[in-house]
């Protein structure tokens, strides 16, 4: 049943996020911040996909370190790219607000540093986490600092904040062993991207 | 490492001595498809260390790390080309990373053939034209990628990494198929034509919103 169930979990995330890749990739404004979100699911995708075929041709789960692991890089990568292309296009007014904000844009890599460190406590292998973690804190920062910046992106870096917060909570429910939180929070996550493409459509609009 | 080395000479030789005879865009071509086999030597020698040194068996270091580190490898002279460069055009990266990925591949299908011996010919033809078309999507992947970000400082770094960890995983999910079993290995193998098709179709779509 345990089996059946992941890999149900593991399909509908195959589906949701070659969905997303597709629907990311035929939106026509703004093209280059849809462009890196597309690179960005299509590299998730291409994790769950090596995982589940994984399965099949092997018979288990990838042991140790795993190529699947290079997708929760790539992804964090790309989101980090796409920051750093909304930065270039901030006003003066908004690198000025951005400057004020600086200080407080740290508590994002502080929450991190504290999910890893619970993570760690919980009994997960710390290398790898160690370097997600590192990508994350980075993609607080910029995520919360866009945040308080504002402007046609406001909404985006709200529901980005949500989304990596989740992703955070799939960690150490992952290492904790509590499987109904796991499969409650990561289905909650595959909702959240819908809504932050939708954002992102929304600011590339405005 | 005699053999590999060999490889190496008789291959690279004479593109040394064109390097000297050809000039401009056929001079570039040349230097960056000696660069791929290079790399693809390197390649070779790394991946075996690696494996002995992490204490994987051969199969499962194909997996996990060979494709790592051949990306890698692959991804150093289009690096080392727009450091090198300060105003790189758009299509320079996309043509130098080809130019490696067309070497690296030369380089690894002489090497499977004088390794294999005389194997099937048509299982060796079918396994160079997958592994060249994969060697080459992940090359072109990057090259275009880098064309795309060249532009924006800032977004250079971070694409440059994901590129490269889609890249990897694709050639990992190439090896996992390829050396499982012969249903696995016909996806497998057909996987790279897939991802190929995808590229040719998003090169045409940028043409057309740059046309």
């Amino acid at each position: 049943m345990e089996r059946i169930i992941e890999l149900a979990d593991n399909f509908v995330q195959l589906g949701v996020l070659a969905f997303i890749a597709v629907w990311t990739a035929r939106q026509t404004k703004e093209v280059w911040l849809f462009r890196l979100m597309t690179c960005a699911f299509a590299c998730f995708f291409l994790g769950s996909l090596f995982w589940t075929l994984h399965l099949f041709v092997t018979g288990g789960w990838p042991q140790g370190f795993s190529a699947s692991y290079l997708s929760y890089l790539g992804f964090y990568c790309f989101f980090l790219a796409a920051e750093a292309g909304l930065k270039e296009k901030w006003t003066d007014e908004q690198r000025a607000a951005a400057q004020s904000h600086k200080k407080t844009a740290l508590l994002g890599p502080a929450v991190v540093v504290l999910f890893h460190i619970a993570y760690i406590l919980l009994g997960g292998r710390p290398v790898m986490r160690t370097v997600f973690c590192i990508f994350l804190s980075l993609l607080f920062y910029h995520i919360l600092l866009g945040f308080f910046v504002g402007g046609p992106y406001r909404r985006y870096h709200g529901v980005a904040l949500v989304a990596f917060t989740l992703e955070l909570m799939v960690y150490l429910f992952g290492s904790s062993g509590w499987d109904p939180g796991y499969y409650v929070v990561s289905f909650t996550q595959m909702a959240v991207w819908f809504f932050l493409i939708a954002a992102a459509r929304e600011g590339a609009n405005a | 490492m005699i053999e590999t080395a060999k490889i190496l000479i008789a291959l690279a030789l004479p593109l040394c001595l064109a390097l000297f005879l050809a000039r401009g865009e056929v001079r570039r071509f040349v230097g960056f498809f000696t660069a791929g086999l290079l790399c693809a030597f390197l390649a070779v020698h790394i991946n075996s260390f690696l494996a002995s040194a992490s204490g994987m068996e051969a199969m499962e270091a194909l997996v996990k790390l060979t494709p790592i580190n051949e990306e890698i490898l692959k991804a150093l002279p289009v690096f080392l080309y727009l450091l090198v460069i300060r105003n790189p055009e758009r299509g320079d990266a996309a043509g130098v990373a080809l130019a490696v990925g067309l070497g690296f591949v030369t380089y690894e299908n002489c090497f499977l053939l004088v390794q294999l011996g005389g194997g099937d010919l048509l299982l060796t033809l079918i396994r160079g034209l997958a592994a060249g078309f994969m060697h080459i999507s992940c090359a072109v992947l990057l090259g275009y990628g880098l064309s795309l970000l060249l532009n924006h400082r800032y977004m250079l770094l971070p694409g440059a990494f994901g590129l490269l960890s889609v890249q990897s995983l694709f050639h990992a999910t190439y090896n996992l198929l390829v050396t499982a079993s012969s249903g696995w290995q016909g996806a497998g193998y057909a996987l790279p034509l897939a991802m190929a098709a995808a590229l040719l179709l998003w090169r045409g779509k940028m043409e057309t919103e740059s046309g």
